[in-house]
């Protein structure tokens, strides 16, 4: 059944019909990259976690990943940044002019003074590309302008990131969404909530044949997570709304029922629940979540369940 | 003065008709004319340009006839200088007479290789007979065959009746030979019964255009021998009843192609339901498509128009194709051109679908009643007063109903409003004289869904939330056809309607378009001589159009739909389109079995940068010997861009730019056409025809942030051939081979090499075939063998750390192709038919061996894994249609 909700678009209009299922976005097989949280370091001390920056503030970037291999292999991060994305249809390359090239999982970077043409109200962009390469040598196209990753072995993943550039303070700055807390309802029931941690305190059965319970999820943001912006609408008049939160649920072990929850607009919203279903078999799982306003805010959080 | 000897003999094409010759030249010396060794060579004059005197009417009303003598003196150049009454008829007879023969032209008389001017007697003949029918309306279409019975012997003293449309019955009787013929001055779908003693009952439908002559043969069944025993059930008519028609002769269309279908073709085509518009999809040149889009001859959908009496519509099907939006009972005709149409027709670099809609019944009333799996429909007509009718057709979908049963346990998705189709047609047609005839039509569509889904997707979690749907036209039109005198006729045509678009994605994209649509159209036709006919016409549309919209610029034909980079638009603006156009054009028939027709139509549209087009266009059709005809054409065609391409509305998302690129002009299109088509006998006939097609000024996206939007940098070329072979409908057997071999390429700019275009399908083969088995059985199977869609494949993804989701990178555009489609589907009907009526119970079976159609690619959340998205499973409908 939850097969043919996600692919209803596609069947019914055509009334085609579909095929099998695809390997699910919540499962961890391999290495995934989560996101890139932004923090302005320049207002930092006044104003914590705000994640856009004017010109000639800085900001400290930070990868988020995970790789589940037993044997990890050594990781280099390269970050190119520019001051316009030239994107095309077929290509990621950066405009060379104002690039600026950083190593490393956590880098740190000043937003260019220069002009930028875009609406104050709809905001600038810096486009970054980072590279992960695993077990390879850190390169560079000249062609493309973008960092490449070489060696036997070698294997990379590339990830676009933006940085929002506020070119007026027409209105408060956006903030990182922060995650509070994420609560596991055993069986489903609130009565019989626990809070989830990194350690992997609290502890589940695993599936059998005897039974299956299955458990809810739930993601717990900050007060304020959701905040207020302005912004245009298709007349151009000046509207306040307020941020729709993108949650993603991850994990290796078990099943869940769904890789993201969206706020709507249209719902009053509710708790940001997901149904997991553990594994046949004892295992620690680990849950990545994150929490996404899709206006540059970012925030990641582990937590584990010890499945016996 | 004598008259030459050899002058004499040539008097008859002097004379005709009428002409009594005189004296020539005369200022050649009598002597001259004595010698017969020296005569000089000479040439009478000919009438080339005869006029018609008006007829007196108090002598026509008194019925008095008779003839005027004249004398016309003619200049060198054969034009009449002085014309004189010889011998008088009454003075408004001579009067009319001189009238007319003052504007007569002649060749000019020669003298040893010179003009010369003449002198001649013309007798100018009154005739009352001929003046009267003159004076009725045009024949507008012949019906008109033989009756034969038992040993297909002709039949005589049967009676035909036909009753066509609004028509009182008109009888005749067969004579000898078992011929009869109808001279009909209106035109639509025919009933046709013919009674003849010891024969069961005959009944055929006729659908008669203008022009047409339809030459038929009609086989009644000998009646059964014996009446049945009491409380017998009587014997069912078998399908022979149902006669044999055969098409043997019908004017051709002033195209290089039309294809054109015949009501029963209609109603039981395999795999179309019985809906007319969608048997549309079955021609060659039409490819395949599952959403119900009309790609013809290498075009995009939005290249061919689709018009229902002139009047542009904006939809031709109901969701991806599930029946047309006007209904089958209502059309008098469907016609296809998918290439090198008439200059009537304009804006389309593609093909083009008219659909006419007939005249409703104009005694009694008929009832048509049409249900089955996916929607219901009732149509009712018949007569208000003698000169007063009307027709009403209503048709709802239900699919909601069962969906929301099928849907209604499933946690992933909320059924806000499930998919719902309706359409509606109500005729009002007023005949005040044999010369007029209104008709006050509404037509009106409207497509709606919209669901919630409660999980949002992995590769697009922001387009969670409501998600809907709405196209719908409503029209008033006005038509008002007008017969001058039997050689100019006219039509004009006037509606107004408003077509909406609303289209809403989550939060990413919003879509609302109103467009209050105006038409006006009016074509005057007028036979200059028995040799041309003259078309003149003036078309235009107009009107105001609304559009909010917030989301991505829609990409063009071929591109890559990649949101994470494309420019977002947001706009709430009105433009007002104006796109007057005008054309002519001249029907030539300078030899029997030749027709040339040279045309040439003008457009004007304001929204594309205010810019003219001007599209000379020449066709001609050849009988080069019996049954054998070769066709072609060339011609310009152009196409206004859409209204969100040339809008110069603000984009409010980036300051100083628009949505549109208002500087568009027009695209164009030269189509090139030759084929040979042949009738190897009443039922069958085959073409073959090749087709190129050269694109330019073709509108393509900037599919980039900071691209202008618009640009008519893109350029394309066509080529490819079709071949019909066609049984038309006898009284066991209808069907056709439809084959169609080509290549549609494109190129976004010249810099570019081209690509294959995105509905690009090499190989289209249909085979349909339709067998009478007897007793009311008929039963019909359609096979298609189709080259696979291209389609882009994946080159890989990168992660977008804004949104969570992975991007994919495209690999080479349309560089690979799906598999071939092939499917069978198989129709089987049983009807029943009484006096008043007929009962027609149906099941259709669409992919009778439920073969998995490749239909597109799916990919997981980063595009390392996909499958095949399959159409449609075996699919059973089952239908009724009562007739009453």
């Amino acid at each position: 059944m939850a097969k043919l909700g996600r692919l209803l678009p596609l069947c019914l209009l055509p009334l085609a019909a579909c095929g099998d299922e695809l390997a699910p976005a919540w499962q961890i097989r391999a290495f995934r990259l989560w996101g890139a949280k932004v923090e302005n370091l320049s207002r930092a001390a006044t104003d914590p976690d705000v994640s856009e920056a004017a010109p000639g503030e800085r900001v400290r970037l930070t990868l988020s990943y995970v790789d589940p291999a037993e044997n990890p292999r050594p990781l280099q991060v390269v970050w190119v940044f520019c001051a316009e994305a030239r994107a095309t249809a077929t290509s990621f390359a950066c405009d060379p002019r104002g690039a600026s090239v950083l190593m490393g999982p956590q880098v740190e970077y000043t937003i260019p003074n220069i002009s930028y043409g875009v609406d104050a109200m709809y905001r600038s962009r810096i486009q970054g590309v980072v590279l992960a390469c695993a077990g390879g040598t850190v390169g560079f196209d000249a062609t493309t302008m973008l960092p490449t990753c070489t060696g036997e072995g070698a294997e990379s993943w590339v990830m676009t990131r933006s940085i929002i550039v506020r070119t007026a303070e027409t209105d408060p700055p956006n903030h990182n969404p922060a995650i509070a807390e994420v609560v596991l309802l055993r069986n489903g029931r609130a009565d019989d909530a626990v809070v989830l941690d990194e350690a992997g305190t609290v502890t589940v059965p695993r599936c059998t044949g005897e039974g299956c319970p299955t458990h809810l999820i739930e993601v717990r943001v900050r007060d304020g997570s959701r905040e207020s912006y302005q912004t245009r609408d298709t007349a151009a008049q000046v509207i306040t709304q307020t941020e729709r939160l993108q949650f993603g649920f991850f994990t290796a072990e078990g099943t869940l029922d769904n890789a993201f929850r969206v706020d709507t607009a249209d719902r009053p919203m509710g708790p940001i629940r997901n149904t997991w279903t553990p594994p046949q078999r004892a295992a620690t799982a680990t849950f990545y979540l994150t929490a996404q306003d899709i206006r540059g805010g970012f925030d990641v959080v582990r937590r584990a369940v010890t499945v016996q | 003065m004598r008259t030459p000897r050899w002058l004499a003999a040539l008097a008859p094409l002097v004379a005709w008709p009428g002409v009594a010759l005189a004296q020539i030249a005369p200022t050649r010396p009598p002597e001259e004319a004595q010698t017969p060794a020296a005569q000089p060579e000479t040439s009478p004059p000919r009438l080339t340009q005869f006029v018609e005197a008006e007829y007196p009417p108090e002598a026509l009303a008194e019925g008095v006839e008779g003839s005027v003598l004249l004398e016309l003196t003619l200049d060198a150049e054969g034009h009449v200088t002085q014309a004189r009454v010889v011998q008088p008829l009454r003075d408004d007879f001579d009067r009319a007479a001189l009238a007319a023969a003052q504007r007569f032209v002649f060749t000019p008389a020669r003298r040893d290789g010179q003009n010369v001017p003449a002198v001649l007697r013309y007798r100018y003949r009154f005739s009352a007979e001929a003046a009267r029918a003159a004076q009725r309306p045009a024949v507008r279409a012949v019906l008109r065959g033989v009756v034969r019975g038992s040993g297909d012997a002709p039949l005589a003293g049967a009676t035909v009746t036909l009753r066509l449309g609004d028509q009182a019955p008109r009888e005749a009787a067969t004579d000898a030979q078992g011929r009869f013929r109808f001279d009909l001055d209106a035109t639509g779908q025919g009933a046709v019964t013919v009674a003849a003693e010891g024969y069961a009952p005959y009944e055929a439908t006729e659908t008669l255009r203008d022009r047409d002559d339809v030459d038929v043969v009609y086989r009644p069944r000998a009646a059964a021998p014996a009446q049945p025993a009491q409380g017998q059930a009587p014997p069912e008519p078998t399908g022979d009843v149902a006669g044999e028609a055969t098409v043997r002769a019908r004017r051709p269309a002033r195209e290089v192609t039309r294809q054109s279908l015949d009501f029963r073709e209609i109603l039981r085509m395999p795999g179309t339901g019985g809906d007319a518009l969608r048997a549309v999809q079955n021609f060659p040149g039409v490819a395949r498509s599952i959403t119900g889009l009309l790609i013809v001859r290498g075009s995009t959908p939005q290249d061919t128009q689709i018009f229902a009496d002139g009047t542009l519509i904006p939809i031709v099907y109901h969701f991806g194709g599930l029946s047309s939006v006007v209904s089958t009972e209502l059309l008098d005709r469907i016609d296809f051109y998918p290439g090198n149409y008439s200059a009537r027709y304009g804006r389309a670099q593609g093909g083009i679908v008219d659909v006419g809609l007939r005249s409703p019944r104009r005694e009694g009333y008929r009832i048509v009643g049409n249900i089955n799996l996916i929607d219901a429909s009732l149509f009712v007509e018949g007569a208000i007063t003698r000169n007063l009718s009307f027709a009403v057709s209503f048709r709802r979908s239900y699919v909601d109903a069962i969906l929301g049963a099928v849907l209604s346990g499933i946690d992933a998705v909320t059924i806000t409003s499930l998919p719902v189709y309706y359409d509606y047609q109500a005729l009002l047609e007023w005949r005040p004289g044999r010369r007029d005839r209104f008709r006050l039509a509404f037509l009106g569509s409207d497509d709606s869904l919209a669901l919630t889904f409660n999980r949002p997707s992995e590769t697009a979690p922001r387009f969670s939330g409501n998600f809907s749907t709405g196209i719908g036209f409503h029209t008033a039109q006005l038509l008002w056809d007008h017969t001058f005198s039997a050689d100019t006729t006219s039509r004009a045509v006037l509606s107004l309607g408003r077509n909406a678009i609303n289209v809403g994605g989550g939060e990413a994209f919003g879509l609302d378009l109103a467009f209050w649509q105006y038409t006006a159209r009016y074509e005057l036709s007028h036979r200059l001589s028995r040799q041309a006919q003259l078309h003149v016409g003036l078309d235009i549309i107009g009107g105001p159009a609304s559009i909010t919209f917030n989301g991505i610029r829609p990409p063009t034909e071929g591109q890559t739909f990649n949101p994470a980079q494309a420019a977002r638009v947001a706009t709430t603006s009105t433009d007002a389109l104006y796109r007057p156009g005008a054309y002519a054009e001249l029907e030539l028939t300078p030899a029997p079995g030749l027709r040339l027709i040279p045309s040439l139509r003008v457009d004007y549209a304001r929204d594309a940068d205010r810019s003219v087009a001007v599209q000379p266009r020449f066709s001609f059709r050849w009988e080069v010997a019996r049954d054998w005809f070769i066709k072609g054409g060339v011609g310009v065609y152009s196409q206004p861009p859409q209204p969100q391409q040339s809008s110069g509305s603000p984009n409010v998302l980036q300051p100083g730019t628009t949505v549109g690129n208002p500087f568009l002009t027009m695209q164009r299109s030269v189509h090139y056409g030759l084929g040979l088509e042949h009738n190897f006998s009443r039922y069958v006939s085959a073409s073959v025809e090749g087709f190129y097609k050269d694109l330019d000024a073709q509108i393509v996206a900037q599919n980039t942030i900071f691209g202008a939007g618009y640009l008519n940098a893109g350029a394309g070329r066509i080529y490819g051939a079709e071949i019909l072979l066609r049984h038309r409908p006898s009284s066991r057997f209808f069907g056709w081979v439809a084959y169609t071999l080509s290549r549609s390429e494109r190129r976004d700019s010249p810099a570019l090499p081209y690509r294959i275009f995105q509905f690009d399908q090499t190989h289209i083969l249909t085979v349909i075939g339709s067998f009478q088995l007897g007793r009311g059985w008929e039963i019909g199977a359609r096979f298609r063998l189709v080259s696979g869609q291209p389609n882009t494949p994946v080159a890989g993804a990168v992660y977008n750390g804004d949104t969570g989701t992975y991007q994919q990178i495209p690999g080479a555009p349309l560089s690979q192709r799906n598999n071939p489609f092939h499917q069978l589907d198989v129709r089987i009907d049983k009807t029943w038919r009484w006096r008043r009526g007929s009962l027609n119970l149906y099941l259709e079976v669409l992919n009778v061996y439920n073969n998995s159609n490749p239909e597109g690619v799916q990919y997981n959340y980063n595009f390392t894994q996909s499958q095949v998205v399959t159409g449609i499973p075996i699919f059973p409908n089952l239908g009724l249609r009562v007739e009453y």
